[in-house]
């Protein structure tokens, strides 16, 4: 068994019996999405909501944003032989850590990945969001669980 | 607006460590002795590492303004965090602190750190730079550093880390001062 850490802006796919890790999540959303048949899961923790177009960039990292990170996840997922119908998501994130500080990116977060999965018709089968602390996280392909441990 | 050059960075370091050490004397009617200990560009992504993504600590926050936008962060491990606020309160005649007077004194300490390099910038790049209001957090550093990449990945690709070390009555304690300024076409960084 072996712990896979995705790291913010990247996206990672494993299976049974590994784990997908992320740590030190604040606005940022992890988005995960589960073969609960195959036990293949993706990981993929985005920073912001949408794609944007930027004159001096290159967008060439689909994991970055939360809707074409989870576009991408799906369609690893169903390379590996995954089925939309057997797929669930479970979303963590999205949170403030500055109150008082106008800031709106975690919720924006959240927004999207609902929003988008609602579009890919992918139940939500459970959430850790919003907030001002931080968290970490531990996905197992195994059971399907996600522990979060968070410190205030 | 200069470009910063490793001389540059230096002479600012230096100019912002030795008005803070004043400001911070002045402040608490004690001795503290603040100096550089190491100035480095880092990419905005990498700054969790030193600490560590999930390491509590205790940063203050405060946006920058003016000719140039960004922010700065100076960032103590949770423990250190109440160690300095302690040292520096006692000679105010506070022998009891509560949670809010650490943070008070916390951004006090913000400020001032921030403010003298924040001046030092200034005054050697030829800018006008304002700072604004200090807010405090105690976090896993990860996540701090999350929503600082989100409001400036698309304009900062680079932050300026400098490791602080703070000596007061014999103590001597380790901090971050991190300080992000958009890149911008005269390339700053």
């Amino acid at each position: 068994m072996v712990d896979i850490e995705v790291e913010i802006a990247h996206s990672k796919i494993a299976r049974d019996p590994d784990n997908l890790i992320s740590r030190g999540l604040g606005s940022c959303v992890v988005v995960i999405l589960y073969d609960t048949k195959l036990k293949i899961g993706a990981l993929s923790h985005a920073v912001l909501p949408h794609q944007m177009i930027y004159e001096n960039q290159k967008n060439d990292n689909p994991a970055r944003f939360v809707d074409t990170a989870i576009d991408d996840m799906l369609h690893k997922m169903i390379a590996f032989g995954c089925t939309r119908r057997n797929i669930e998501a479970k979303i963590v994130g999205g949170a403030n850590m500055f109150p008082g500080v106008e800031s709106s990116i975690g919720k924006d977060n959240v927004l999207s990945a609902r929003e988008k999965l609602k579009k890919e018709s992918i139940k939500i089968t459970g959430e850790a969001t919003s907030g001002t602390v931080g968290r970490s996280i531990e996905f197992s392909t195994k059971t399907g669980l996600v522990a979060v441990k968070m410190m205030f | 607006m200069k470009k910063i050059d490793e001389n540059l960075l230096r002479k600012i370091s230096e100019a912002g460590t030795n008005n803070a050490s004043k400001a911070l004397s002045a402040m608490t009617g004690r001795s503290v002795e603040i100096k550089t200990i190491s100035t480095d560009f880092v990419p905005i992504e990498e700054i969790p590492q030193f600490y560590g993504p999930e390491e509590v600590v205790t940063a203050v926050y405060l946006p920058i303004t003016g000719d140039l936008k960004g922010c700065s962060l100076l960032v103590f491990d949770k423990d250190s965090a109440v160690v300095v606020a302690d040292l520096l309160m006692q000679k105010a005649g506070v022998t009891e602190t509560s949670i809010e007077l650490y943070g008070s004194a916390m951004k006090e300490i913000g400020n001032i750190m921030s403010g003298s390099f924040l001046n030092a910038t200034a005054d050697m790049l030829d800018v006008k730079l304002v700072e604004g209001i200090p807010t405090l957090t105690t976090n896993m550093m990860g996540a701090i550093m999350n929503q600082i990449i989100s409001e400036f990945a698309q304009t900062t690709k680079q932050a300026l880390a400098i490791e602080i070390g703070f000596t007061i009555k014999d103590v001597e304690i380790t901090a971050y001062l991190f300080k992000l300024l958009e890149t911008g076409e005269g390339g700053l960084v």
